[in-house]
């Protein structure tokens, strides 16, 4: 080996070979230290951030919105799970067939759909809450970047039913008209900022437990409203509107003693199911919001505060002046001529120069001072949106004419809830009521003042009640079998000219039964021609809402509703959300080893569940749901060797 | 088919004892085997076997936390730290029995194992099994067999006998030989395509080379000509390979595509910052991110669990490693015992530089696995036997004075 080369020399050659090789060597590793210092020390914060910034997802989500029920418990409004569709643009690999796809399933313009997936943001809707299918097949196409997720849209399962009042929700379920606008505070799921992990084929994992999803939710509302009686006050409004060709109507049932409204319909109909396709004038809540000249409808006030006064008795008697009356220059007309009248009788028949006479004896600053305590200057406390106040001038500046005018009910205005608390008041022995929509309002003011005395609020009852039951104007409104009284209404509306045109209002207030109230009923119809008298357009609408609560089985409770808290409505509600399979997470992991039954949940949900039992399945297939799984439900974990497969399929 | 061809050769050796004898040669051997036995036993390389053994045992341990928590595709619950504890039983019986056979008479029958890669190579090409796109693997029922690990073997003991057979510096014509013998193998390899074998085949000989050492005027020719070879050799790549190399250049440019596996190594190592997640706490691994996380990217898990400490600590045990095969090279006995030690060196030495290089960014993607860390059943066996001729070089120093 060492014949030819010198020893010494082969030695310096080893010895250079190996100071080359662990020169090499120590260069490579030094670089390699060096490259996980920086790496892992230097960098490392930046590191790790970009690592959390793809395992977690921050996302919004919402609790579920209150739903909204009637005093029984039907739904009146519930949140139901929908699906809706977003994209992902950066993910999306050909946008072009991607926007087309989408198109194709949507029936949308591939052309509307290019623009929103060219987007350089990572989220953009591409349409929300549709239904099942459509979301099915948009996930069997299964374009990568787009996604399906859950949302609750509003639902109102009784269509129309109180649709005014209700108001509805915007697509982000924000309230925007009604109730749903007015409570939205308290209906409104609360939102929340969860942090989900995510792993890289784009799984999500909430790692949160389970309970304070739970009280995100927004909280129920129960409505004083009965939807039965609300269904006959929505029908026989209907039909009178119709067939008196009116433009439009309103109907009120509100239970005496307590105040609460039982129903409370407007015409023509609203669906907030799709109030895209309606119109404001639809949605308006015309009870609340319009301002109508009382007319007739106010006498019975005049009456009681003269009768409070002491200016007139029920026997007092006036001239009616055969019909027609100037004062000053104006002159002042009844439908028909009559002399001497009675105090009832005036208001039986509604005489309008009576009325006016009683007034300017009454003088303006006291008539005012009742109207006031009536709350013809307030508006009513309950929770609508854009709720009118009236109009009622100070009694400074009224003058004589006006006078007149606001004792027969024109020459001012209020809504309809205002004339309908004024006849609360005075069905309530003269003690100021409050209107209740809502169940256990604690907004709700205490028993008000007293406004009448119960003598003077009994004397105008029994008018009212003579009014029908006798020759009255309002004998269109009797119900057999049981005494009533009410009040017509037939005002001329102020044309946009100034003035009275020919167009009227037919209105009739009624309660039942006449002298000692349950049930107060109003209806108003907006129009009707070629008949405009209240006792023939309205009245028969009391006639109808009375009689069928009266048959309803509920008929009259002596002046008290029960707590309503009744068996059967109770199972209605539950049953009612099964369909709509709204039904809360539920922890599927039974104590012990034996396997939970996962099919029929979301992967998600599964895996989650199986993770928390320290156990990690075997996905098989594509999809979102579990479809099947081994080992069964209840055989132990340990049945297939231990491993759990869970087979999945898309829906 | 070809593989059988092996197969009665390590039965030979395993029966040994027992068996007939076949040459002069063996007989003499088992001779001396059995009057030497317990000598050779005591000098067995025990720091070795014990670095081995940790390194193993971090491997297996890395890999345990790499297959645990993926949720996704069902095959991925497979236990592969189970497999690789199979394969590490399989692989030290293998190391011993490598140990046991005299490693003189390797030098004989080194062109015969070279040939047997060849031709096992060859027929890869034609039955080879493919997966993710390469056709690297022989099907043989029970497992998947990959012939260009037999190469790397045959080459090791080829340039071994080859080098040691020369007892000056290089020249020419001996650099062409070695060409010659390191780029046969290496053309089957790329083709397959497994550039990183490739690759390490030209490197192992490279490092061989130097280490016998170039005459001076072929090496300044090879100086001169090598850097204009290199940018030739990118004709020759594949598609997916240039862009490998483009995104080591610019990782960033697209990020979920091809710079999608280097970002997120890099991201899984760094977020392990200083002192690491903490066993079996690697989102980056247990949220999938990490791709080939059981066998290229093991260093990647390594390095997200147990932070730039185990990255240290690995890299020492690796260091450790290789000084001692180099300490083996520098005591064999005789120049096939050194060659051999050299080779194996080199072997691992690539591989580890490669890989890590590779995982920490500083090299472009190529497939090669980190020794006993990554998981894969032929290249733990092949490096067991390895570390064995290293071991059977070691352990014999002190005989056959020549």
């Amino acid at each position: 080996m060492a014949k030819v080369i010198p020893k010494s020399k082969v030695k310096d050659r080893t010895r250079i070979k190996i100071i080359l090789i662990l020169g090499l060597f120590a260069i490579a590793w030094m670089g390699l230290w060096c490259r996980a210092l920086f790496v892992q020390v230097i960098q490392g914060e930046e590191l790790a951030a970009m690592a959390d910034r793809q395992y977690y997802s921050r996302e919004k989500i919402t609790g579920k919105r209150g739903e909204i029920f009637d005093r029984n418990n039907v739904v009146l409004a519930q949140s139901v799970r929908s699906k809706s569709v977003y994209a992902n643009p950066f993910l999306i690999e050909n946008n072009h067939s991607a926007a087309i796809d989408l198109a194709a399933v949507l029936e949308d313009d591939p052309n509307r759909m290019k623009t929103l997936l060219n987007q350089k943001r990572n989220f953009v809707w591409i349409t929300r809450k549709v239904s099942d299918r459509t979301a099915h097949r948009l996930a069997e196409l299964n374009i990568p970047g787009v996604f399906i997720i859950d949302e609750h849209s509003r639902v109102y399962p009784r269509g129309h039913m109180l649709g005014q009042v209700l108001g509805f929700v915007g697509i982000d379920n924000q309230g925007l008209e009604g109730l749903e606008r007015s409570l939205n505070e308290e209906l409104a799921g609360a939102e929340m900022i969860i942090v989900l992990q995510r792993d890289a084929s784009g799984h999500k994992m909430s790692l949160l437990p389970q309970d304070p999803t739970r009280k995100m939710d927004g909280q129920d509302v129960v409505l004083t409203i009965d939807s039965e009686i609300q269904f006959a006050a929505e029908r026989y409004l209907a039909s009178a509107v119709t067939s008196h060709n009116g433009v439009s109507g309103i109907s009120l049932v509100v239970h005496v003693p307590s105040g609460e409204i039982l129903a409370w319909a407007s015409y023509p109909f609203f669906d907030p199911n799709n109030f895209q396709r309606s119109h404001s004038s639809i949605w308006r809540n015309r009870a609340a919001v319009d301002l109508i000249e009382p007319g007739s409808t106010l006498k019975p006030f005049l009456m009681a505060a003269a009768l409070e006064e002491g200016i007139a008795k029920s026997d007092s008697l006036y001239f009616c002046e055969n019909g027609r009356w100037r004062l000053g220059r104006n002159e002042i007309k009844d439908v028909k001529g009559h002399g001497w009248l009675t105090l009832n009788r005036v208001l039986r028949y509604s005489s309008n120069i009576c009325s006016a006479k009683i007034g300017l004896d009454l003088g303006q600053d006291q008539y005012f001072q009742y109207l006031d305590r009536l709350g013809f200057t307030t508006g009513t406390n309950l929770p609508i949106p854009g709720q009118g106040r009236g109009i009622l001038r100070p009694p400074h500046a009224w003058s004589k004419m006006d006078l007149a005018a606001i004792s027969f009910g024109q020459g001012m205005a209020s809504t309809t809830l205002q004339l309908a608390r004024a006849y609360l008041t005075l069905a309530n022995e003269g003690r100021f009521t409050e209107l209740k929509l809502i169940r256990d309002d604690s907004r709700q003011s205490p028993a008000g003042q007293s406004v009448f005395s119960r003598e003077v609020s009994r004397q105008v009852l029994s008018m009212l009640r003579d009014s029908v039951e006798m020759d009255g104007t309002g004998t269109m409104a009797r119900i057999s079998g049981v005494e009533v009284g009410g009040k017509t209404g037939t005002a001329q509306k102020a044309s946009p000219r100034g003035g009275y045109g020919d167009k009227y209002v037919a209105s009739f207030v009624g309660f039942i039964p006449a002298l000692e109230p349950e049930y107060m009923i109003m209806a108003i119809i907006d129009e009707p021609s070629p008949q405009h008298y209240g006792g023939v357009v309205a009245a028969p609408v009391f006639a109808g809402i009375g009689n069928s609560i009266i048959s309803s089985g509920r008929g009259l409770k002596l002046r008290n509703i029960p707590g309503q808290v009744i068996e059967t409505a109770q199972t209605d509600r539950s049953t009612e959300n099964a369909r709509f399979n709204v039904n809360h997470r539920r922890d599927r992991v039974p104590p012990g080893n034996e396997m939970p039954d996962l099919r029929g949940e979301s992967l998600r949900e599964a895996v989650e569940n199986l993770l928390r039992a320290g156990i990690v399945p075997v996905l098989e297939g594509r999809g979102v749901m579990v479809r099947d799984q081994v080992p069964a439900p209840g055989e132990s974990f340990s049945e297939n060797g231990g491993k759990v497969i869970l087979r999945l399929s898309e829906s | 088919m070809a593989t059988e061809r092996r197969e009665p050769k390590t039965r030979d050796v395993s029966n040994f004892p027992t068996s007939g004898f076949k040459t002069q040669d063996e007989q003499a051997n088992y001779r001396h085997l059995q009057m030497v036995d317990r000598q050779l036993f005591l000098h067995i390389n025990w720091p070795i076997l014990a670095i081995v053994f940790l390194l193993f045992v971090a491997g297996v341990l890395n890999l345990y936390s790499a297959s645990a928590f993926r949720i996704g595709d069902g095959t991925a619950l497979t236990p592969f730290y189970k497999r690789q504890l199979i394969w590490g039983g399989i692989s030290l019986l293998a190391m011993i029995t490598t140990m046991l056979l005299d490693y003189r008479h390797l030098k004989n029958s080194a062109w015969f194992l070279y040939l047997v890669g060849i031709v096992l190579l060859i027929a890869v090409l034609f039955w080879g099994r493919t997966i993710y796109g390469a056709q690297r693997w022989l099907d043989l029922g029970l497992f998947h067999f990959q012939p260009s690990e037999v190469a790397k073997i045959g080459l090791v003991l080829v340039a071994a006998a080859f080098l040691s057979r020369i007892k000056h510096s290089l020249g020419f014509k001996d650099m062409l030989k070695a060409l010659l013998i390191v780029i046969v193998p290496a053309y089957f390899i790329a083709s397959q395509p497994d550039l990183g074998s490739a690759l390490l085949l030209v490197f192992l000989m490279a490092g061989m080379v130097i280490y016998q050492g170039i005459k001076k005027n072929t090496l300044k020719i090879l100086l001169l000509t090598l850097p204009m070879l290199v940018p030739l050799g990118w004709f020759f790549l594949k598609d997916y390979q240039k862009t490998r190399l483009l995104t080591f250049l610019n990782p960033g440019q697209d990020p979920l595509g091809s710079g999608y596996h280097v970002i997120q190594s890099q991201i899984a190592i760094g977020s392990g910052r200083f002192w690491g997640k903490g066993f079996m706490e690697g989102t980056q691994s247990q949220l999938r991110f990490l791709p080939e996380k059981h066998t290229d990217f093991a260093f990647s898990v390594l390095g997200e669990e147990w932070g730039f400490i185990g990255s240290i600590i690995l890299l020492f045990l690796f260091c450790v490693f290789l000084y001692q095969i180099f300490l083996c090279s520098a005591e064999a006995k005789d120049k096939f015992g050194t060659m051999l030690c050299v080779g194996v060196f080199f072997y691992f030495f690539w591989q580890i530089l490669i890989n890590i290089g590779m995982v920490l960014g500083l090299m472009p993607v190529v497939g090669v696995p980190l020794p006993f860390v990554s998981y894969g059943g032929t290249s733990l066996l092949v490096n067991f036997i390895m570390v064995g001729l290293v071991l059977n070089v070691s352990m014999r120093r002190f005989m056959f004075k020549s």
